[in-house]
């Protein structure tokens, strides 16, 4: 099957982007990795210039995000000009602004789908992640609105220790709801490098209640160390909305920047990017690692966790050696 | 539109919710409202552009003869057979 990862390596080309479209959300989850840095965000115009850029290099998926996307007082303008432009857009949104105005106004638009986090079956325990009363119920208010009107709807719970027991109850609540469900078990350093948030991850047993709740719906089979790690850089890459360019929304080594240098250039020529194309699996040390047929290798979280791209977390391997274990069982 | 019988006066469009791109030799689409990706190569990707709503697939054969110094018999059977595959596929659609 086609994919745009084969579209991408073909002629290497970005074929899927991501926007941070701003840093500023009112929300206050505990686990967040964004810091608003308060900067200047990028305009309208400074936008549409973009983004016929980014038509001319070939990339066709956006994914919208921020902070919360739908706090920009011009999102529609802005969505409505990737739609004009023939990108296919995934929205990331914590649901909290969205009445039935806006989800009409989302079936207007080339919207593949849109992804929202949920973070407990209940009112309680979502509202204390997310530090704001009242955002669980706009949450699922904004997946009725959405499924209402044929609107693909994801559902992500990110695992933490407050809240990893109440998956299945979430689950069950997702797909009652009309949204599909994912989860995550990896946290992160926030994108300053403060650890702060790595409180909240699950313990090696943690994990393994967890996975063992859930089940392994996945089938493991072996890496080729002669593929890339993964996509950053190669297919895809991350636009703060200050304009700076980077491989992923983890691994932030800074590009370049769209005010400086036009897009090409920056995918073209920069350095962190040529470096990315040019290693294989085989040259980190996944490459040798023998738990790497079970792992989902991040060096984005690698990176914010140990300022290198080098070595392993906590978080990596405790979930690819449960997974070993678990997979071993079935 | 299952037994729909194409003909060179038809016009289509191409359906609301599908994005797409023209790379170097392919057009790549997604179909957002399916989830779906598909692939054409160049010149069913030239055929695809001039799916505008407006001219009829005679006129976009037409087009198709010139360009590529083809037959205006095999231009013309060439664009039929690729609409009843984008129409079996759901992609385009007749202008209200």
């Amino acid at each position: 099957m086609k994919t745009l990862y084969n579209v991408s390596t073909k002629y290497g080309i970005p074929s899927s982007v991501i926007l941070e479209v701003t840093y500023r959300c009112n929300l206050r989850c505990i686990h967040c990795y964004v810091v608003d840095r308060k900067k200047k965000e990028l305009t309208i115009d400074e936008y549409e210039k973009l983004l016929r850029d980014l038509r001319e290099l070939g990339t066709l998926l956006l994914t919208v995000t921020g902070g919360e996307p739908l706090i920009r007082s011009d999102i529609k303008e802005l969505l409505l000009l990737m739609s004009d432009m023939d990108f296919a857009i995934r929205l990331f949104t914590a649901g909290y602004y969205i009445d039935e105005n806006f989800a009409d106004f989302l079936r207007t638009i080339n919207l593949l789908e849109v992804e929202m986090s949920i973070y407990g079956s209940k009112p309680d325990l979502h509202d204390s992640i997310t530090r704001v009363p009242g955002s669980f119920k706009k949450l699922t208010n904004a997946v009725k609105l959405l499924v209402e009107r044929g609107i693909r709807t994801n559902l992500k719970f990110v695992a933490m220790k407050p809240n990893y027991r109440d998956v299945l109850n979430t689950k069950v609540l997702a797909e009652k709801i009309g949204a599909d469900f994912y989860y995550d078990v990896i946290i992160t350093p926030r994108d300053d490098f403060s650890s702060e948030p790595l409180q909240l991850r699950l313990s090696k047993e943690e994990m393994r209640e967890f996975y063992s709740t859930m089940g392994i719906s996945f089938e493991f089979s072996p890496r080729k160390v002669d593929d890339f790690i993964c996509n950053a850089g190669v297919g895809i890459m991350a636009i703060s909305p200050y304009g700076e360019v980077f491989p992923c929304v983890q691994l932030r080594i800074k590009a370049g920047n769209i005010m400086e240098k036009d897009i090409a250039d920056i995918w073209n020529n920069a350095e962190i990017f040529k470096f990315l194309r040019g290693r294989r699996l085989k040259d980190y040390n996944c490459g040798s690692c023998p738990l790497v047929d079970f792992c989902f290798p991040c060096i984005g979280s690698i990176w914010l966790e140990r300022r290198t791209m080098d070595g392993c977390t906590e978080g990596l391997k405790n979930r690819a050696e449960v997974l070993r274990e678990l997979a071993g069982e079935k | 539109m299952g037994d729909y019988k194409i003909t060179l006066k038809d016009v289509f469009k191409k359906k609301k919710g599908v994005a797409y791109r023209k790379l170097l030799d392919e057009t790549v689409l997604i179909d957002t409202t399916r989830g779906e990706i598909f692939s054409f190569n160049e010149t069913a990707g030239v055929i695809w552009e001039l799916l505008d709503g407006e001219r009829d697939l005679g006129s976009i054969a037409g087009e198709i003869s010139s360009e590529y110094d083809v037959d205006s018999d095999e231009a013309a059977g060439d664009v039929v057979e690729f609409i009843s595959q984008l129409l079996e596929a759901e992609l385009v659609e007749k202008p209200a």
